[in-house]
């Protein structure tokens, strides 16, 4: 109508056309342009609801109960957005590539943007261990774990040095730093397996979604995963060639007329070809190997073990040719253990090894224990319990349509997919160590979960989005859903750096319970405790706690303390985790401060909306 | 203009140089910051890395990140082990590592 309207005012007939080809031209390039525009402008949607975020809404199934719909619905049209981007031919990776980095903000990036100051006790705990080394240029192996293993404290303490800034500054934004460097590893060990890049971008996007575990805070597993990672896919990249069997490979020969007889390849989705290297490219690259490994051993305990067990799977199945790698590995974490780490070892040896073969108390320790809390937290462990077991299931049916459909050359893959599973029944980790599997065995159960997903038949495609928001909706309510005590408020960090100031070094620092911003400074230089676990000087019944027997056990452990000073700190997030845990009865932190407050006994150094300390009234102290 | 071969030591050189001159000269922020951490954790391994002339963006820069981290443990480690510990001199190693690895490259005749 417009054209020929604008004909009959008299135009020239190749304007006209011109015109008209312009607007085609524009609406084909607009049309082309979808999936660039649209995860852009779910970033854009997703960033202006952050602010409607609201902390104080939020209840114990974390985060999620306080996001505006807004959020959600931005996450699901970048999930509608990358879930049909992989219906078209295009061979495009930006597009899958911008997909995947919008996903990583608009997921880790949360945190970082709302919080006013790092979460996670744990955090400021490895800033402080960090600070030592800074300050003192040394590391005193009898403080604790983290100086027996202090290869991240040491580069964190070298860069902030090198960088002439605190750590402080940047940690909230490790999730999104670590999930960025995840994303290249990934990419090189799935393109490995796989020439068909929907395969690679639907693993990478399962993995992104499917990373509840949270272990991508600041902290030595976090990087060290991404070393993990790196050095598996030189491997899987480059040495895979099948060689002369060893004698352990011999053994498992067992396997191969069974791997024969599976069907040949439906399509041609086969791996990289194993290009021939250069001696000094494969001598290059295995150098790379050995200086991640070199890294990862003295930065983390369990890293190593996981590293090991998945090398030496793929040198017993003839699917790594460096064959003395697995033995490498032992001997830096036997000298590093024998050398550095021996002082943790003395005193902890019963503890390392008494779990071998304890199904039952690690299965009590990984499960059992963490089904405990309020209503909403029970329902997150659930959620957890769930998404764990969904993802799994997802891999071994996704795992079988790979074997499927590509018979033994997917062994490699499938080898590191189970690989930490051994680990299991060996060491409960603190009851983390199902967690732990979980995190090492993502990355391939991602890629095997996604073979589910390869056809581009529309029905594929609308089950692929269903699964991913299923997966979103899980990912939300289990890796947030200890929010309400994870983040803190810039009044309980004040309260901490004021507790600093009045405590003289050698004072007794008490907490409510552990999950406190506290030991980011001065870390060897006063004792810590918590009032809501029982100890010998305050045996606690932590189901029916006596208010004033305990207060009366903190005023006589906070008056055995003749030298130095003593102080009580009751925080929020203390009481979050209290409630949100089921540490003791619902509510007994709000008592115990109440009756702290009116006790004559104690006397407020300090105190705002979230947090007071106390100290005993009769010691005069600076306050 | 440089080509693509040469960009990267280009970049890399500017880096190392940018980063010697403000930790070695006592700037401070807002620059320091960005210039030396984005040095430490992508240049000592990039440059090693692309010895190997492996030949794909992605792969070279997960591979220099992944050595350049490792690196910033593995060398501190070890200077503090032995009683050394110096941020300054392990930089020291760090740069001259970088630059022997990216002059060459940056030097070497382009090839038509």
């Amino acid at each position: 109508m417009g054209l020929m309207r604008e004909g009959a005012l008299g135009l020239r007939r190749p304007v006209v056309e011109r015109a008209a080809r312009g607007r085609e031209w524009s609406f084909e390039r607009l049309a082309a342009a979808w999936p660039i525009l649209v995860p852009c402008g779910a970033v854009a949607l997703w960033a202006v609801s952050l602010g409607r975020i609201d902390h104080a809404a939020m209840n114990d199934l974390g985060l999620i109960s306080a996001l505006p719909p807004s959020i959600f619905l931005a996450l699901l049209v970048l999930v509608a957005s990358f879930c049909l981007s992989l219906r078209r031919p295009s061979g495009s990776q930006i597009v899958p590539a911008l997909h995947v980095l919008a996903l990583i903000l608009m997921v880790y990036g949360i945190t970082p943007l709302v919080d006013d100051v790092p979460r996670y006790s744990v955090t400021w705990r490895h800033l402080g261990v960090a600070e030592y080394v800074a300050r003192t240029g040394d590391v005193d192996p009898g403080i604790d774990a983290y100086f027996n293993w202090p290869g991240f404290f040491i580069m964190t303490a070298f860069l902030t040095e090198l960088a002439g800034t605190s750590a402080r500054s940047f940690v909230d934004w490790a999730p999104v730093f670590y999930n960025v460097l995840y994303l290249g590893p990934l990419l090189i060990i799935f393109r490995a397996a796989t020439t068909d890049q929907r395969l690679v971008w639907s693993g990478v996007w399962i993995f992104y979604l499917a990373n509840w575990i949270g272990q991508d805070y600041f902290s030595p597993q976090g990087l060290m995963y991404f070393l993990y990672l790196a050095a598996l896919a030189v491997l899987v990249r480059w040495f895979q060639q099948p060689r002369e069997r060893p004698r352990l490979a011999r053994a498992l020969r067992a396997f191969d007329p069974l791997l024969e007889r599976l069907p040949r390849p439906v399509r041609e989705r086969g791996a990289h070809a194993q290009e021939e290297l250069r001696p000094a490219q494969r001598a290059g690259l295995m150098a790379i190997v050995i200086v991640l490994l070199a890294a990862i051993v003295p930065s983390h305990q369990l890293t190593p073990f996981m590293a090991f067990m998945s090398i030496a799977l793929l040198v017993a199945f003839n699917r790594c040719s460096a064959r003395l790698l697995p033995v490498l590995v032992v001997v830096l974490i036997a000298a590093w253990m024998s050398f550095m780490a021996i002082t943790y070892l003395h005193g902890h040896l019963e503890q390392l090894t008494g779990g071998v073969g304890q199904l039952e108390e690690t299965a009590k320790a990984n499960v059992g224990s963490r089904l405990h809390g309020s209503r909403e937290h029970v329902a997150v462990v659930y959620v957890r319990l769930l998404l764990t077991a969904g993802v799994w299931a997802l891999a071994l049916l996704g795992g079988l349509r790979a074997l499927w459909h590509e018979g033994g050359r997917v062994l490699p893959y499938a080898l590191l997919a189970v690989a930490p599973f051994p680990l299991l029944p060996l060491q409960p980790y603190g009851g983390e160590m199902l967690m732990r599997v979980y995190l090492f065995a993502l990355p391939l159960s991602a890629f095997f979960a996604a073979w589910l997903f390869l056809s581009v038949r529309p029905r594929t495609t609308a089950i692929f989005a269903l699964v991913s928001v299923a997966l979103l909706a899980a990912l939300f309510v289990a890796r947030f859903g200890n929010e309400r005590m994870d983040y803190f408020t810039p009044d309980e960090v004040h309260a901490v750096e004021r507790l600093y100031e009045v405590a003289t070094p050698g004072s007794l620092l008490l907490g409510g319970s552990d999950n406190v911003p506290w030991k980011f400074q001065d870390y060897e230089k006063f004792d810590y405790d918590v009032v809501t676990e029982p100890r010998p000087w305050n045996l606690i019944d932590v189901v029916h706690p006596d208010t004033r027997a305990v207060l009366a056990n903190i005023q006589r452990a906070m008056a055995a303390r003749k030298r130095t000073d003593a102080y009580l700190i009751i925080t929020r997030s203390q009481k979050a985790e209290v409630d949100l845990r089921a540490l003791t009865a619902p509510g007994f932190l709000d008592r115990l401060e109440l009756a702290a407050s009116v006790s004559p006994a104690f006397r407020l150094v300090y105190g705002n909306r979230d947090a007071k300390i106390f100290t005993l009234a009769q010691k005069r102290g600076p306050g | 203009m440089s080509s693509p071969s040469r960009l990267w030591p280009a970049l890399i050189v500017a880096s190392t140089f940018a980063t010697g001159i403000l930790v070695f000269g006592g700037f401070g922020a807002p620059l320091r910051p960005v210039v030396v951490l984005a040095f430490l954790l992508v240049c000592p391994g990039l440059a090693l890395v692309r010895l190997l002339r492996i030949g794909e963006a992605v792969t070279e820069l997960t591979l220099g990140v992944a050595l350049s981290v490792a690196l910033a443990v593995v060398v501190p480690v070890a200077m503090l082990y032995a009683g050394d510990w110096s941020p300054k001199q392990s930089l020291a190693l760090l740069i001259a590592a970088t630059l022997a690895a990216s002059v060459p490259e940056l030097l070497r005749p382009r090839t038509a």
